[in-house]
């Protein structure tokens, strides 16, 4: 049987390098318990989004935050791939959308500071205990529907929070794709 | 107008609503560097925490050029800024941060995105070590890019910069005066539905 220290251990990195605890002990897990995050950190995490470095300090990110048995919850839901219908344990989902556009004109940094936007909020929910699972699978043009989301925003990630869960039962499914180690590449840096 | 950088330090994040952990509490991005060396280890353990960052697919659609401030190379990317950039010259260490726009020559939507995310993993990282960043985005990338030889598949996007904070009681004028000014954040940033 596998249990969610199995997993936790197994997603330890073989690191190179010291690095800070919450980048070393984050990672994406499907499986999340139903415990609630309390407001208190959760007004933290939102308050890392706020602190997040982006281009002409123009902030183009927005998130819309369905909580666990809100009203909008299955809607996001819906939107998932089937693939990550893990989510529906999580305690929110946060939409994450860019913003292409705004009152300076285009923003060609849209994407690339919702990503920094996104780093810096997960690493908020890891020094709090909570685990984050970032999903790009999830049908765009429908949610735009669902949610009545209009341009200049575009939502680019759903992002699932929660305190992780007990693997010793849930789906085989979810322990086959999760009881594997972080994999990366050896060399993305090169002196010059 | 004379200020010191703890001064400076105060003012950029005077507006903090909720606790943050101590490099995200922390980090702004100053126009002043010391430009004393940055350690071997410091540059492992940043290099480290960008390649563990999350990415879709697994992906990991970046690449990371970087140079102390002692050489040609370094001359070589200062060259590609606008001068309102030049206060780069103060850093210790540049970096060229590349994404992969195509992952076995299918495009890659997210890379953008992800480059994003491992930048921010490595100037925490950077941060809790006590140096500082700010990213550069106005450059000629067309231009760095000859200059630098740099691998065909990788597009460099931004250019961090990165040192320990400088001394703000030596600054030049135009930087003490852009960076002694709080950065206004949005408040509303979110909607509950
Ligand atoms: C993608 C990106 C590009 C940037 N380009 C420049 C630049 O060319 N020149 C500059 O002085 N600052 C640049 N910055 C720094 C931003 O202006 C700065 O992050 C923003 O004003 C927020 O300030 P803070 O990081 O101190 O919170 C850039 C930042 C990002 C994220
Ligand atoms: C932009 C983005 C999109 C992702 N989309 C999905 C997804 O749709 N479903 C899923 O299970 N995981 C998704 N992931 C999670 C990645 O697969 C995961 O971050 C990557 O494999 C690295 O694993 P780690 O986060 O555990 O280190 C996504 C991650 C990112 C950053």
């Amino acid at each position: 049987m596998i249990t969610t220290d199995n997993i936790l251990n197994v997603k330890k990195p073989k690191l190179k390098a010291e690095i800070i605890d919450v980048l070393k002990n984050r990672f994406s897990p499907r499986v999340f318990s139903d415990e609630e995050v309390n407001k208190k950190d959760f007004n933290s995490i939102i308050e890392a989004v706020r602190w997040t470095p982006s281009s002409s300090n123009r902030q183009p990110w927005f998130f819309y935050v369905a909580k666990k048995g809100g009203k909008e919850f299955e809607k996001v839901l819906s939107c998932l791939n089937k693939d990550n219908y893990w989510a529906k344990n999580a305690s929110y989902l946060l939409v994450g959308c860019y913003l292409d556009e705004d009152e300076k004109g285009k923003n060609n940094y849209g994407q690339y500071d919702l990503g920094q936007a996104v780093m810096s909020l997960v690493v908020q929910a890891q020094s709090l205990g909570y685990y984050t699972h970032q999903m790009g699978g999830f049908n765009k043009d429908m949610i735009k529907e669902v949610l009545v989301i209009k341009f200049p925003v575009f939502p680019w990630v759903v992002v699932a929070i929660g305190k992780i869960g007990d693997y010793s039962n849930v789906d085989q499914i979810l322990i086959d794709k999760d009881n594997k180690e972080r994999k990366r590449k050896e060399i993305i840096s090169q002196k010059i | 107008m004379k200020i010191t950088t703890q001064e400076i330090i105060k003012i950029r994040k005077q507006q903090v609503r909720y606790p943050l952990i101590q490099p995200i509490a922390d980090r702004f991005s100053p126009r002043h560097f010391s430009s004393e060396k940055i350690p071997n280890k410091v540059i492992d353990s940043i290099f480290e925490a960008a390649r563990l960052a999350p990415s879709g697919h697994n992906y990991q659609p970046w690449f990371f050029y970087w140079t102390r401030n002692t050489g040609r190379t370094f001359e070589k990317i200062i060259s590609c800024f606008p001068q309102s950039n030049y206060w780069a010259k103060t850093a210790s260490v540049l970096i060229v941060a590349c994404y992969l726009p195509t992952i076995d020559g299918k495009r890659d939507k997210y890379a953008l995105y992800d480059l994003g995310a491992s930048v921010m993993s490595l100037i925490l990282q950077a941060q809790h070590l006590g140096f500082y960043a700010r990213q550069i985005g106005n450059c000629d990338t067309k231009k760095l890019k000859e200059l630098l030889n740099l691998n065909k598949d990788h597009k460099p996007f931004v250019v961090v910069a990165l040192g320990k904070i400088g001394d703000y009681s030596k600054v030049e004028e135009i930087y003490l005066k852009k960076d002694s000014q709080p950065n206004i954040k949005k408040t509303d940033i979110t909607k509950n539905i």
